[in-house]
């Protein structure tokens, strides 16, 4: 049975897929980093939101 | 599913050595304050964890399971001191025994010995919640709603999702901070492009005009279209030679440097001053310096902790919870130093904002220095700029801001020595130039144009790409903070939901429409309960303290049912509801039967009344439940049996321990004179204060004995029982020579609580007296089954019997 946390960022992940400030390329970035239940880490998190995106504006 | 079946104990914390057989069923241990109930909830924790709560819990520095958890007189010897714990594992149906030494407590032995049995241990040893102390009670109650935020998020393990929204909230932060600086630099290369342009503003129109001005000269096609790509010297043919510098352009270059060098000991000069005062404030408070020191480094070590390892010093901790909470506790106690660190960050901030507009001015200098060949200035510009961004490097961490308080307060921009001078010397090389003809003019001015737009281009491109990070990391926080807030809500919602039901159970009629509140905002959590339906307040607001208790047992139950659902099949509750009043004590009886017949609970309580109600209500039986009377240091908890009694007396005054031996009698007669007194319907002088002397008991039950065997044997005559009227008859007899020996004045106990006559006998003064009471308590047992004698029912009674109905007398009169 998932815990609390494995099912909020689950619900997370899906929610944010509806934001226009967060490309696909970054939202599956972030899926494992809340899948695995490892510790988050904000060195990740920027690297990825830092990221570029394929369908970014130059 | 886990229940428990047996527990041995030899040498842990106050016990010697003790065998209970809970039977999976809910068991009852009851007795004084300091009898050695608690050791046993310690062992049984022991057992399933590893750990002991009191041992390891809050407010428990510098105690150890590992030094504390043996008996006494065992401390040198932990390899003495075991639990052997028998599970049932319903899961796996299967019935395990758990072996755990205190010298080594995270190797159990188990048997038998499977992965899977491993598992369900392991997970079991998660959750030392299962134990409910009262001072964990108030942790839900009384505390501020911060504080009861993080202990009920760390009751059911949601600490992790507070770690993530923080860590969303931390990468949010660093992106805008990012961010503010790319902004920064875009506006600062702008302003350079601005100031080469002679335009009043960077829009394409005044541009295109100053641009298409040279090029015209130069007898280039007009640019009409802006593009991301237009380039604005495209077509011109550069030289070959030196390079070349618009000379009108440099000097508004230097002049506007040597402007902002005019003012330069007021830049950023009041966020300086402010920064020079927190550091002051933090020289002159030796612990707030300290708390500020120790919070980096622990917000550091928090921010690396990956198991029960401290990242830190490398102690090993119980488990990560346990050393995460004793970090999380320490940067709790710094609110103050947190404050001072965010103003100085902030401060320092705003200076590294100022030092980067400043610093874009040296670069379109230092190229006019290079092209002029004034070396040495231009690597006086250079160490400048090195210096300035090295500063600039310092002003991210309190520890290097304190680095530079020196330079913050004789003025941070630190220009070299003689700088002046030189750019007035490199102005002055500038202004020596020959005036430009319009084509070199138009030419320079085009490349330059192009220099300054490249940069432009770079800084936006940049600033926009933050932009787009810091949206990402801003979206992602904010949907994390509205999913958790959501289920959250929902799962407070259902905690409320059942901790009211429990509470209305609890108190019956008395709060009937009782309804509660919980409410998470901003990581805090009120929690409100509605008083006699006059509004929500805080718990402790009017609410009698037997109620708080109350309420922490519902809170706990409500959060429990929640945290394990149907696997919520053990707790243990360790003197819990001892403010709560005989009444409702009946209905947290029917609570636990009704809602939770499937969880065995085992219970302390130094309450001796509550132990028996607990047996009336058919909470736990004779077979489950086991009342101590008294404790010494050599026997550990003596239990209440009357053969044992009598054998522990006699082994301790063969050793000649005559005050532990009195002590052990005296608690023996004054459990058991309650009990009759209860049982019999004795009639002692009432006292408001509960309280009554032994010897009083002892004469109330023996008049209200005698009285029951003279009606038993009235009864039996009207019957014609001859053998019962002579059975009691007998009975009655013998008790009137045990009430001679009463008054007896060696029976005489002092009505001093702590002090006992009879200590100061020798043995063989105290031997007859032990024997005397010995043959007296006999009167009050059957002999066939060994239980104490009662009368049915307790009011206006028809009947004396025992257990087993080897004493079964009528009380009632044959009617005439």
């Amino acid at each position: 049975m998932a815990t609390l946390y494995q099912q909020i960022g689950e619900k997370f992940l899906a929610e944010l897929k509806k934001s226009k400030d967060v490309s696909a390329k970054k939202l599956e970035a972030l899926r494992p980093l809340f899948a695995d239940g490892k510790k988050l880490k904000a060195d990740d998190l920027v690297k990825i939101f830092n990221s570029a995106d394929d369908d970014e504006v130059k | 599913m886990t229940k428990l079946e047996s527990i041995y104990i030899e040498e842990v914390r106050g016990i010697r050595k003790l065998k209970l057989d809970f039977r999976k069923e809910t068991f009852a241990i009851s007795g004084p304050n300091g009898s050695g109930k608690s050791g046993i909830i310690d062992s049984i924790e022991f057992g399933l964890t590893g750990q002991m709560g009191r041992l390891t819990g809050r407010g428990t520095k510098g105690l150890s399971v590992g030094q504390h958890g043996p008996h006494v007189d065992k401390v040198k010897f932990p390899d003495a001191a075991f639990v052997k714990l028998k599970l049932f594992l319903g899961d796996l149906n299967k019935t395990v025994t758990v072996t755990r030494f205190v010298s080594s407590p995270k190797k159990p032995k188990i048997e038998p010995d499977t992965a899977a049995i491993r598992a369900a241990l392991d997970d079991i040893a998660e959750h030392p919640e299962i134990t409910l102390s009262r001072r964990e009670i108030l942790r839900f109650i009384l505390v501020e709603p911060t504080k009861r935020s993080e202990e009920i998020q760390t009751l059911l393990k949601l600490e992790e999702i507070g770690e993530a929204r923080k860590t969303l909230n931390t990468a949010q932060n660093r992106l805008v901070s990012a961010k503010t600086e790319a902004e920064g630099r875009e506006k600062s290369f702008g302003s350079a492009l601005q100031l080469h342009l002679q335009i009043a503003a960077l829009k394409k129109e005044p541009f295109l005009e100053a641009v298409n001005k040279r090029r015209k000269t130069l007898g280039l096609a007009l640019i009409e279209d802006w593009t991301q790509d237009t380039v604005l010297d495209e077509g011109l043919v550069k030289g070959k030679g030196e390079p070349e510098l618009n000379k009108e352009s440099a000097l508004r270059d230097a002049n506007e440097l040597t402007g902002a060098l005019v003012t330069a000991d007021l830049l950023g000069k009041s966020e300086a001053a402010k920064v020079v005062e927190d550091l002051m404030r933090l020289e002159q408070d030796p612990s707030l310096l300290a708390a500020l020191q120790q919070r980096g480094f622990i917000e550091k070590g928090l921010s690396l902790v990956e198991g029960a390892a401290c990242p830190l010093c490398d102690r090993e901790w119980p488990d990560i919870e346990h050393l995460k909470r004793h970090l999380q506790a320490k940067l709790d106690k710094s609110e103050e130093a947190k404050k001072l660190q965010d103003t100085l960050l902030k401060n320092a901030s705003l200076i590294s904002g100022k030092l980067s507009d400043f610093a874009v001015l040296l670069g379109p200098v230092k190229a006019a220095a290079d092209v002029l060949k004034d070396d040495v200035f231009a690597q006086a510009i250079t160490a400048w700029k090195s210096d300035l961004d090295a500063f600039k490097t310092g002003l991210i961490s309190v520890e290097k801001i304190r680095k530079a308080k020196a330079r913050l307060q004789s003025g941070w921009l630190n220009a070299p020595k003689n700088f002046g001078k030189g750019l007035e010397a490199l102005t002055e090389k500038i202004k020596a130039k020959p005036d430009q003809s319009a084509t070199v003019d138009a030419q320079t001015f085009l490349s330059t144009a192009q220099v300054r737009l490249n940069d432009f281009r770079d800084a936006r491109k940049s600033n926009k790409a933050a932009g787009v990070a810091r949206a990402a990391a801003k979206a992602a926080y904010d949907v994390y903070c509205a999913v958790q807030e959501a289920e959250l809500n929902a799962l407070y919602d259902e905690v409320q939901e059942d901790f009211s039901i429990f509470y209305r159970a609890l108190n019956g009629t008395d709060e009937i429409k009782f309804t509660a509140k919980l409410k998470p905002t901003a990581g805090s959590l009120d929690f409100d309960v509605n008083f006699y339906q006059r509004g929500l307040y805080p718990p402790a607001a009017y609410h009698s303290e037997g109620h708080q208790d109350g309420m922490g047992v519902c809170l706990y139950l409500a959060l429990m049912k929640r945290l394990f659902g149907k696997n919520f099949t053990l707790s243990l509750l360790d003197d819990v509801v001892m403010s709560v009043d005989s009444g409702h004590r009946y209905e947290f009886c029917k609570l636990l039967k009704t809602h939770f017949p499937n969880t065995q609970f085992i219970i302390t309580t130094h309450d001796r009344l509550w132990a028996e109600q607990m047996k009336s209500a058919g909470v736990v039986t004779g077979k489950t439940s086991i009342a101590f009377y008294s404790w010494t240091i050599d026997s550990g908890p003596l239990v209440q049996s009357n053969e044992e009694i009598w054998d522990e007396i006699a082994a301790l005054l063969a050793k000649g321990k005559v005050d532990s031996a009195a002590s052990a009698l005296r608690h023996h007669l004054e459990y058991a004179m309650n009990l009759l007194a209860d049982q019999l319907g004795a009639r002692p002088q009432y006292r408001a204060d509960g309280t009554y002397e032994m010897e009083e008991m002892l004469t109330s039950v023996l008049k209200r004995t005698k009285e029951l065997w003279g009606k038993a044997s009235e009864s039996a005559k009207s019957w014609q029982k001859e053998e019962k009227d002579k059975a009691a008859t007998e009975r009655k007899q013998f008790l009137s020579t045990c009430n001679a020996v009463m008054r007896m004045e060696q029976w005489s106990v002092n009505k001093a609580v702590h002090y006992n006559v009879w200590a100061n006998f020798g043995v063989n003064d105290f031997k007859p007296v032990v024997a005397a009471f010995k043959e007296m308590m006999e009167c009050f047992r059957c002999t066939t089954c060994n239980s104490w004698i009662y009368v049915l029912p307790k009011v206006n009674p028809q009947s004396l019997r025992c257990t087993c109905t080897g004493v079964d007398f009528n009380l009632a009169m044959k009617p005439k």
